[in-house]
C-alpha cells in the first residue's frame, strides 16, 4: 500500500487543474480537469499502486510506501550535506564598491584582493581538485566588476584545475551592473558563469534615489544602457533583473514592469526576481520605508505575475529553490565558505563584523585555519531544533537552515518567501 | 499528467 507524502502540496488553478508538488523528490506536476478529482482521491486515501495513474504518482514520489519513515529520510537528507565532493566558495575580490545604496549593510573595510589570498585560492583549489565532483563560485563583494582582473586571474586556475580533475564548474556573480559592458559579460561567460544578477529597483527615479553612485550621482542610466547591450550576445545565461522593492516605491512598479517588458522581453534570458527591502543591518536602517509582512508576501508575487503576463519570465532561482535542499543558505552548508579578499573566511555575507561569523584565515599555502566549533554554529542550528521545522512539508528543501543568521539574531523561523506563498509560487511555475 | 518539474531522488 502507498500513502501520500508528508512533504506534497497539493494546489488548484484558476482553470480547475491540480499542480502537485514534493520537495523531498523536487516533482512538479500538472494534472488536468479530468484527472484532478482521481489524483486528489489517491492523495487523501492512499492507493494499492496497481494502476498505470497510481505508478505515476509513485514515480514523482507523491505516493510513498505506506512503510517509510519519511522524517527519517529527511533526517538522512540532511546528512549528506556533509558529502565533502562538492564544495561553494564565495569569493570577495574585492570588497570596495562604486555605489552608496540607501539600504547597503557593507562598510567597505577591505579593499581588493591581496595577492596572499588569491595565491591561497589557487592552491587550496589545486589541492581540493582531486576530491571534487563539483565546484561553484560567486563572485559576490563589494563590487566583484571592480576586480575584474581577480576574477580573470582566479577563473583562470579555476576552470585549468576543473579540466585537468575533470569536474563540473560553474560560477554567478552578483553586481550592480553599472560595468557590465559586454565586453565585460563576453569575458565572464568565458570564465564560466552562468548566471548575472544585476539589481534595478524601478524605473530611473525610483532607482536613482536607491541606488546611487558613491558620487551621490545616479547609475539607471548606465546600467539599463549595458544590460540593453547584452541581448546581442549569443550564449546560454541568465540575467537575474533583481528588484528590491519598498513601501515609497510599490506604485511605480507596474509602470516599471511595463518598461522592462518594452526593453527585454523579447529576451527570455533576462528574467525578474523581486524582493523587499529589509532592514539587513546598514547605518540607514531605521529611516528605511520597509514593507510590512502581509504586504511583502503579496506585493512579491503579484509583481512577478503581472511580469509573466507582460512575457518576462521569473528567474530560475525561484523554481529551483523548491529543489530538495536548495533552500538551504550557504551559510549553513559544511562544505561552504566565504573566502574575503584579505584571506579571512566567514560563513554569512550579512553579519561580517559578527565574531562566531570569522572562522579564520586562508594561508597562501592553500590551507584552511578554520575554527570548527564555529563552523557547527552555523551548520547545526536548523532543524534540529526546531519541531515545527521537523514536521513542516518544506523541510527536505530548506532543513530549517534558509537563513540561520535570522534564526539565531530574531529567534524567529527563517521561512523562504517561496515557502510562505507556496500555492502562488506553484501557480506560476505551471502558468 | 504532465510533469513541470521530474522528481528524482535527491
Amino acid at each position: 500500500m502507498y500513502k501520500r507524502s508528508r512533504f506534497n502540496v497539493v494546489s488548484e488553478t484558476d482553470l480547475g487543474e491540480l499542480i502537485v508538488y514534493n520537495s523531498y523528490s523536487g516533482a512538479i506536476a500538472l494534472f488536468d480537469k479530468e484527472e484532478a478529482e482521481k489524483v486528489h482521491g489517491l492523495l487523501t486515501k492512499g492507493a494499492s499502486g496497481e494502476t498505470h495513474l497510481e505508478q505515476q504518482l509513485v514515480q514523482q514520489g507523491f505516493l510513498v510506501s505506506s512503510e517509510i519513515d519519511e522524517k527519517r529520510r529527511a533526517t538522512f537528507l540532511h546528512q549528506t550535506m556533509h558529502r565533502t565532493d562538492s564544495m561553494h566558495l564565495v569569493i570577495l575580490p574585492t570588497e570596495s564598491c562604486n555605489f552608496r545604496c540607501t539600504y547597503c549593510y557593507e562598510d567597505f573595510p577591505r579593499g581588493k584582493m591581496t595577492e596572499k589570498a588569491k595565491q591561497g585560492l589557487k592552491n587550496y583549489v589545486q589541492q581540493q581538485g582531486k576530491y571534487l565532483k563539483q565546484l561553484t563560485v560567486s563572485w559576490f563583494g563589494g563590487e566583484p566588476l571592480l576586480a575584474d582582473d581577480v576574477i580573470n586571474e582566479l577563473s583562470e586556475t579555476f576552470l585549468q584545475v576543473a579540466n585537468e580533475q575533470d569536474f563540473v564548474y560553474s560560477a554567478e556573480v552578483a553586481t550592480n551592473g553599472y560595468l557590465l559592458t559586454k565586453d565585460r559579460f563576453e569575458q565572464l561567460l568565458k570564465n564560466g558563469v552562468q548566471q548575472v544578477m544585476v539589481t534595478i529597483d524601478g524605473n530611473e527615479v525610483e532607482h536613482n534615489q536607491r541606488r546611487k553612485l558613491a558620487n551621490g550621482e545616479g547609475s539607471f542610466a548606465t546600467i539599463f544602457e549595458n544590460l540593453r547591450s547584452l541581448k546581442e550576445v549569443e550564449g546560454d545565461f541568465e540575467i537575474t533583473l533583481r528588484t528590491n522593492f519598498d513601501e515609497e516605491s510599490l506604485a511605480a512598479m507596474p509602470d516599471f514592469i511595463s518598461s522592462l517588458k518594452a526593453n527585454f522581453g523579447d529576451d527570455p534570458r533576462f528574467k525578474t526576481y523581486f524582493r523587499p527591502v529589509a532592514r539587513w543591518g546598514g547605518k540607514n536602517d531605521e529611516c528605511l520605508p520597509v514593507c510590512d509582512r502581509n504586504t511583502i508576501d503579496e506585493k512579491i508575487w503579484e509583481f512577478t505575475e503581472k511580469a509573466i503576463e507582460e512575457g518576462l519570465p521569473m528567474s530560475a532561482l525561484i523554481a529551483g529553490s523548491l529543489q530538495p535542499t536548495a533552500s538551504v543558505c550557504y551559510a549553513a552548508k559544511p562544505n561552504s565558505f566565504i573566502i574575503a579578499s584579505d584571506a579571512q573566511i566567514f560563513k554569512c555575507t550579512l553579519a561580517f563584523d559578527a565574531e562566531e561569523n570569522q572562522l579564520g584565515t586562508l594561508e597562501e599555502d592553500g590551507t584552511l585555519n578554520i575554527d570548527y566549533d564555529k563552523v557547527a554554529l552555523w551548520t547545526t542550528s536548523g532543524e534540529e531544533t526546531d519541531e515545527n521545522c521537523q514536521s513542516c512539508f518544506f523541510r527536505p528543501a530548506c532543513q530549517g537552515n534558509h537563513c540561520p543568521f535570522y534564526r539565531k539574531a530574531t529567534g524567529d523561523r527563517p521561512c523562504s518567501h517561496e515557502k510562505r506563498q507556496i500555492k502562488k509560487v506553484l501557480s506560476l511555475i505551471a502558468k | 499528467m504532465k510533469i513541470i518539474q521530474q522528481g528524482v531522488t535527491p
